[in-house]
């Protein structure tokens, strides 16, 4: 009884997988629960920053602003109508550089581009507009998800009304990561997620990745990002050994300053800008189960795991997203 | 007051009466002092009149702070001059030797000489200064009354730089009195009463800066130019006076500040209806005339000074120049005022951008009275951020805005 004890492994290997099924059943619900009895202002501190960003802003001082501040997203707002004006995101940076990749002669255009002319760009390059979808702070951090969830967004700005003025504020935005990070510090029903994630039905499988070697031209790299509508290229070797990821949030870096000269770069080359305090690729296996990696979510600031096998070769990625989708929707 | 004048051997009416009743006042003085003095005179102490009038002229109260640093030895010979000396001066007099007492006679001959000197280069020192400062021969005649009893009375002061005495004349009510020419200052004085050192109940007194106690009278510019005003009114009435009655002299009637007995009326400006007393004075508006024609009315246009950058460019100038002028600190009208100290600790600063666990931008919780603040950094890159904290239901948002310059 006390070598089991001291064992956790030994004992969730104890247990039949009818078990684990069912305590995992009850702690996708539990969880479930919890997202619905608490809202987007529970998750706020007690005090805390806000970064908004004037849209008659240059977007190359836009950038600067969002490495000082070491984030990756600001709310958007109009000082001629006085109204927030949706979200400044890596995507933004993005399709500016496809559309100076485009049309490299409008390098007086880009250089002295606002946050105004962003939606100029996406009908230049034929982008979908994404949708700024937006939530009040006392809708549940269950109806929150959701509308994540609907708009492909990995963040939703909360927005109330000002008492006074009768217009909108921004109040806070919420990442996906902040959520589950919220859930994995505040609901101990994770801990009941003991399920391997290879037996979750749709969680790992069913998934075209689209790879990339070190020697991929970084512009080839950006375009996988927006034709695929993800946040990350893993970095394959030729054998098909995970060895980097080339992120959104590091285009930041290669185009800092306003400089657009250095998109024929290779991917390994581009890397070589990346901050130092970058705290590496999460990955896991098959085997691994979803209480812990909400521990590892508990821990670090992590946006993605990459499934891979004994060998080191990939075999799938785990989102954000696909986390919440499952707690949200799965196990019904 | 005439009456007074006649005892005194006034003079006659038709001379200025500030210097000259002065004068001789303090020769009475003199003389009461000369009789006093028990010690043989030392033979070249006789120029008097020089000494005399030195000793009326010593004005300033600079002199009066030098005369301070070698006070010992003026009083030495103040004291063996008048040989009725106050208890305080004793032990100084009583260790003197009749020998000392004439060295130290010998020692204050050359004062009078290099006092004179110190005033003429004072009043160039004055003039050279600001055509402002008032020239130190106009003087005012002030009664310095002794209401205290006693038999015989002296008064010294700074007016003679604390090295003589002057004696103060008995009226007919018993009471002393001396009438001074004083310029413009603040003159501080005590009594010497049937040689006890004492000053008066009824005069304003305070204490000095070595921390004596002394009475003070005030003798301000407006004084003078109120009493010169009489003067001139005066001798052109008496020149009237002098041609319709040629014979007939008529004692001067000169107001006269009135120094001791009733501190209501202790400058004798009861009399003035702009005096309101305690040193306040009726206010007057000077542009009260122009007002009346011209009443004020609101306009809607701005004036250019808020609008027009060039005028209000020159209206700086003209402010910094006047500053400059007035000595002030250079351009201090652009400093703006010091910050409360409690807006000092802004939130932000606490706030470690690099800290990774930190994702949520979670900041300290602010004191309350920082709220609703706007806070700004410097402009860089013609970008300026402002930042505010505000509530937001139970919470605190601290928005920061980046804006462009233009």
């Amino acid at each position: 009884m006390v070598e089991t004890l001291s064992n956790p492994n030994d004992f969730i290997l104890s247990l039949l997988p009818e078990q684990i099924a069912h305590d995992q059943k009850i702690g996708v619900k539990a969880i479930r629960l919890f997202l619905q009895s608490k809202t987007s202002y529970d998750v706020l501190p007690v005090s805390y920053r806000l970064i908004v960003l004037d849209t008659s802003l240059l977007v190359k001082k836009s950038l600067n602003i969002l490495l000082q501040n070491n984030i990756v997203s600001a709310p958007l707002w109009n000082l001629k109508t006085s109204r927030f004006a949706g979200l400044l995101t890596l995507s933004d940076f993005i399709n500016v550089i496809q559309y100076y990749f485009q049309f490299p002669e409008k390098f007086e255009f880009v250089d002295q581009l606002t946050l105004d002319g962003l939606r100029d760009i996406e009908k230049a390059i034929s982008v979908d507009q994404i949708e700024t979808v937006s939530i009040h702070p006392f809708k549940s951090l269950y109806e929150a998800c959701i509308k994540m969830l609907e708009s492909r967004a990995r963040r939703i700005p909360l927005i109330d009304e000002d008492e006074k003025t009768k217009r909108e504020i921004v109040v806070s935005v919420l990442t996906q990561y902040r959520i589950l990070k919220f859930v994995a510090l505040n609901c101990k029903e994770t801990k009941m997620l003991l399920k391997p994630i290879r037996d979750i039905s749709g969680f790992v499988s069913d998934k075209q990745l689209s790879t990339c070697t070190m020697s991929t031209p970084v512009i080839e790299v950006i375009h996988m990002l927006t034709e695929k509508q993800v946040a990350s290229i893993p970095i394959v070797d030729d054998a098909g050994k995970l060895i980097n990821v080339y992120e959104a949030v590091d285009v930041l870096a290669l185009v800092k300053g306003g400089m657009y000269t250095d998109l024929d770069l290779s991917v390994g080359d581009a890397l070589l800008r990346r901050p130092e305090d970058f705290e590496g690729v999460h990955t896991c296996t098959m085997n691994d189960r979803l209480s812990t990696i909400m521990d590892t979510i508990r821990k670090s600031r992590l946006h993605r795991l990459f499934v891979v096998d004994e060998e080191g070769k990939l075999v799938s990625v785990i989102t954000l997203s696909d986390i919440l989708k499952y707690i949200l929707l799965g196990e019904d | 007051m005439s009456d007074e004048y006649l005892k005194n051997g006034a003079p006659e009416a038709n001379k200025d009466i500030s210097m000259v009743d002065v004068s001789k006042a303090q020769q009475e003085g003199m003389k009461a002092l000369d009789l006093e003095n028990q010690l043989p005179k030392a033979p070249d102490s006789e120029p008097q009149p020089v000494r005399r009038k030195s000793t009326l002229i010593l004005t300033d109260d600079l002199e009066f702070d030098r005369m301070k640093i070698d006070e010992g030895s003026h009083t030495e010979s103040s004291v063996a001059n008048s040989s009725a000396p106050s208890t305080e001066l004793m032990h100084v007099d009583q260790q003197n030797s009749a020998l000392q007492q004439q060295t130290t006679n010998r020692e204050t001959e050359p004062q009078p000489a290099d006092s004179v000197a110190q005033q003429q280069q004072q009043q160039q020192q004055q003039q050279q200064q600001q055509q402002q400062q008032p020239d130190p021969s106009l003087t005012l005649p002030v009664d310095i009354k002794w209401v205290q009893g006693g038999e015989k009375v002296y008064v010294t002061g700074s007016f003679t730089g604390w090295r003589k005495m002057i004696g103060l004349i008995k009226q007919a009510d018993g009471n002393f009195m001396i009438t001074l020419g004083l310029p413009v200052g603040t003159h501080r004085f005590r009594f010497v009463v049937d040689n006890e050192l004492r000053f008066s109940d009824y005069l304003p007194s305070a204490t000095d800066q070595m921390g004596n106690f002394v009475n003070y009278i005030e003798v301000t510019p407006d004084h003078i130019q109120q009493h010169l005003a009489q003067v001139e009114q005066q001798r052109l009435a008496q020149e009237q006076m002098a041609q319709q009655e040629k014979q007939q002299s008529r004692p001067a009637t000169a107001r006269r500040l009135s120094v001791g007995g009733r501190t209501d009326s202790m400058w004798g400006l009861t009399n003035d209806d702009d005096d309101m007393g305690g040193g306040y004075s009726r206010y007057h508006d000077e542009d009260g005339d122009l007002g009346d024609s011209k009443p004020a009315q609101y306009i809607s246009d701005i004036p250019p000074i808020f609008t027009d950058p060039k005028v209000m460019e020159q209206y700086y100038q003209a402010i910094d120049k006047q500053s400059r002028n007035n000595s002030g600190q250079q351009q201090a009208w652009l400093h703006p005022p010091q910050l409360p100290p409690h807006l000092e600790n802004v939130v932000l600063n606490n706030f470690n951008s690099q800290d990774r666990d930190n994702n949520a931008g979670a900041l300290p919780i602010p004191n309350h009275v920082v709220l609703n603040h706007l806070a700004t950094t410097s402009i860089k890159h013609n970008t300026l951020a402002v930042a505010s904290v505000v509530r937001y239901k139970r919470k605190y948002v601290t928005q920061i805005l980046y804006a462009p310059l233009q």
